[in-house]
């Protein structure tokens, strides 16, 4: 009981900083149709504003880390993180990011990972191909995050315990022993969570967890910023801005 | 006689009907300017602006009812709307834009004249913000705690400190100044 009071606590504590996270999901051609994808020239633009406005990429580890007093932040910190591990992240969002020296967090879903190429996963409605193991350690050697985005990306506030269960520390571990180094963070699919869910990821050992625009500074439910197709640049620019309170309360203001 | 002294502080609730006060605070978060002026008995409009020296101001509108009195104490309802209008531009290097957002509180307010021209006041308020994006609607809970002190003529002054709390930290919150009556 005193353990699961210290979990809650340390899960409720503020962090983050005011550091923004942006939540990325798909990186395809133009006239995808994926509403929440965005086209290579969109994030290209995009990556060469975070560079040309100062901000500096980091990851969650980082940010966590600032916050707990262990290392400090570079100006301007900036988090990236793609969603749900499809296959574009290797072939088209690496070189992106590597052209650049910036990093991101990809939260990938370990159920579809394949072990290799041949035994590639396909998403069943669009048919877009998944990351297979080799990818995501090459993600990884690059400096990248990796973070669980589940085994196989249920709606987790559905799920009865054991499966919630099943969904969250399978997924860390069945990651941790394929790229043989800790996956700490955590992003809930479809930003589903309720207090159960949270609960269950703060004892599967996980440092944080992200959800989408109805986050906050808990460190279990970090609010990360939507970028989709329809996203400009000076909707970007916009979403980068922070509120005077929310700024004041983090100390920025 | 202490009733009326309640009315004649006004830290925290209407100013009696017909009078106006001019009112100068400085502090965290803001600095502030606002007129005051008492429409009827028990309830008066104000405006005036905040200015941060993080970047921006906020033209402010409100309005106080009493709600109860009896003797020294007395308990009002604040509402208040605000529009953050940045002063920095921040594009490039430095510090992050702010956004431009309604913001509103909510206020209960208790104010006790606790001896001659001496009152002490609370206040629990709900404040929220919002541009109409997520990433910008907070809510925020703000408590304060102040004193207030007549000159005996039409100056007052007052201090009063707090905390606001919202989902992404707490910060304190606390100014200090005077409040001239017309």
């Amino acid at each position: 009981m005193r353990r699961l009071l210290l979990s809650l606590l340390a899960a409720t504590a503020a962090c983050g900083g005011g550091v923004p996270i942006l939540m990325y999901h798909s990186v395809l051609p133009a006239g995808s149709g994926d509403p929440l994808a965005v086209t290579p020239q969109q994030l290209d633009a995009q990556l060469d504003y975070f560079k040309q406005a100062g901000f500096t990429t980091v990851s969650l580890r980082q940010m966590i880390d600032a916050e707990d007093g262990h290392g400090s932040l570079p100006p301007h910190p900036i988090v990236l993180s793609f969603d749900d591990g499809f296959e574009e992240s290797y072939r088209t969002t690496l070189p992106m990011l590597q052209k650049r020296g910036q990093k991101a967090t990809f939260f990938v879903v370990s159920g579809f990972t394949a072990p290799d190429a041949a035994h590639r996963v396909h998403d069943r409605r669009s048919k877009r191909p998944y990351l297979v193991w080799n990818e995501v350690r090459a993600l990884h050697a690059a400096g990248m995050e990796i973070g669980s985005h589940t085994v196989t990306h249920g709606k987790l506030t559905e799920l009865t315990p054991s499966a919630l269960w099943h969904e969250v520390l399978q997924s860390r571990l069945d990651l941790q022993t394929g790229l043989g180094a800790p996956v700490d963070f955590f992003s809930y699919p479809f930003t589903a969570q309720r207090f159960r869910v949270r609960n269950v990821v703060v004892h599967a050992g996980y440092s944080a967890a992200v959800v989408g625009p109805r986050g906050g500074a808990d460190r279990f439910a970090l609010q990360r910023i939507t970028i989709h197709a329809r996203t400009t640049l000076d909707d970007l620019k916009s979403l980068l801005s922070e509120s005077w309170a929310t700024g004041y309360t983090t100390g920025g203001g | 006689m202490l009733a009326a002294l309640v009315a004649a502080l006004a830290l925290a609730g209407p100013l009696p009907a017909g009078e106006t006060s001019f009112t100068v605070l400085a502090g965290r978060p803001f600095y502030s300017v606002r007129v005051d002026h008492g429409l009827a008995p028990g309830f008066d409009i104000g405006a005036g602006a905040d200015i941060s020296l993080a970047g921006f101001f906020r033209p402010i509108a409100q309005g106080r009812l009493r709600a109860f009195q009896r003797g020294p104490l007395q308990i009002s309802l604040r509402a208040a709307f605000a529009y953050i209008v940045p002063t920095l531009r921040a594009d490039g290097f430095g510090p992050r834009r702010l956004a431009r957002t309604g913001d509103g509180e909510l206020g209960l307010a208790f104010e006790w004249t606790l001896r001659e021209r001496i009152a002490l006041f609370a206040e629990a308020a709900a404040l929220g913000e919002t541009d109409l994006k997520a990433e910008h609607t907070a809510s925020f809970a703000q408590g304060l705690l102040g004193a207030g002190w007549s000159t005996g003529g039409p100056l007052s002054l007052v201090a009063r400190g707090g905390i606001l709390l919202g989902a992404h930290g707490r910060a304190g919150v606390g100014s200090a100044g005077a409040a001239w009556r017309f």
